[in-house]
């Protein structure tokens, strides 16, 4: 299971078109920890993942914002719903997927 | 919406999802509407037949609001709870400027009989890295690697 951490990194490495080897290289570690943060085995400290950010020539940046439980309350939202209703809407967002692959497709 | 002639832009999960970009599916529908008064009071209308309801952080139903061009004054995030799921309306979505600078680059598609005005993955992108929440980075490795591999 990945960590925000873990995402945070694997975006920073993204960004900057780094291996796992060169980033763990620039950022002072090793490439199976590296690996480990990525796939969440292992969670860094908000220094280490610090230092591995900016070895990827970024800025980690943390701003504090007003708590929003939206999320938590759609996902109370859909489990209140009948079982019909989430097939309806899994099968809806199924079609809608495979529309949107299909013109894909065409347009190639 | 259409039935109203809303000016919008989907945005968000579900416009990932319009997209085919495999982020995990989303209930909530989430909207960038034009600002102007015309376009607020048909919205409005909309919503009123949509029987949606306000909702606020903290309480799972929503409350009843006056509906009409007036309801979105000064709002730039509202919440709503519709007989069709839960429905979000923000005028300046994280990393953007709202509408305008959102329909520059948005596709329009066909789906159940109507057009919908869909933000570009790049687009996406841009709020979510702005959002800076947690769930987001995760959507954000998805929606760059498809579009590393698909382009828009």
């Amino acid at each position: 299971m990945s960590s925000w951490a873990g995402h945070l990194i694997k975006l920073a490495r993204m960004e900057s078109g780094l291996t796992q080897r060169e980033l763990a290289l620039r950022a002072g570690t090793s490439q199976p920890t590296i690996a480990a943060y990525e796939s969440g085995r292992k969670e860094p400290s908000l220094a280490t993942l610090k230092r591995i950010v900016r070895g990827a020539g970024l800025e980690l940046r943390i701003r504090l914002a007003k708590y929003d439980d939206h999320d938590e309350w759609v996902r109370r939202y859909e489990e209140r719903l009948p079982a019909d209703a989430r097939d309806r809407a899994r099968r809806v967002d199924e079609e809608l997927r495979e529309t949107a692959r299909a013109e894909r497709g065409a347009a190639r | 919406m259409a039935k109203h002639d809303i000016r919008y832009v989907v945005i968000g999960g579900m416009a990932a999802v319009l997209h085919d970009v495999p982020v995990p599916r989303t209930f909530d529908f989430d909207i960038t509407p034009k600002r102007s008064q015309v376009n607020e009071t048909r919205l409005a209308t909309a919503l009123g037949e949509m029987g949606a309801k306000l909702r606020a952080p903290g309480l799972d139903e929503g409350f009843e609001i006056p509906l009409d061009g007036r309801a979105f004054k000064h709002m730039i995030t509202m919440t709503f709870v519709t007989k069709y799921g839960p429905f979000d309306v923000s005028f300046r979505p994280d990393g953007t400027e709202g509408y305008e600078d959102l329909a520059r680059e948005a596709t329009t598609i066909q789906r159940f009989g109507v057009e919908i005005r869909v933000a570009s993955v790049r687009d996406i992108i841009r709020s979510k890295a702005a959002s800076g929440r947690e769930k987001d980075a995760a959507h954000l490795l998805i929606l760059r690697r498809f579009l590393a591999e698909h382009g828009e």
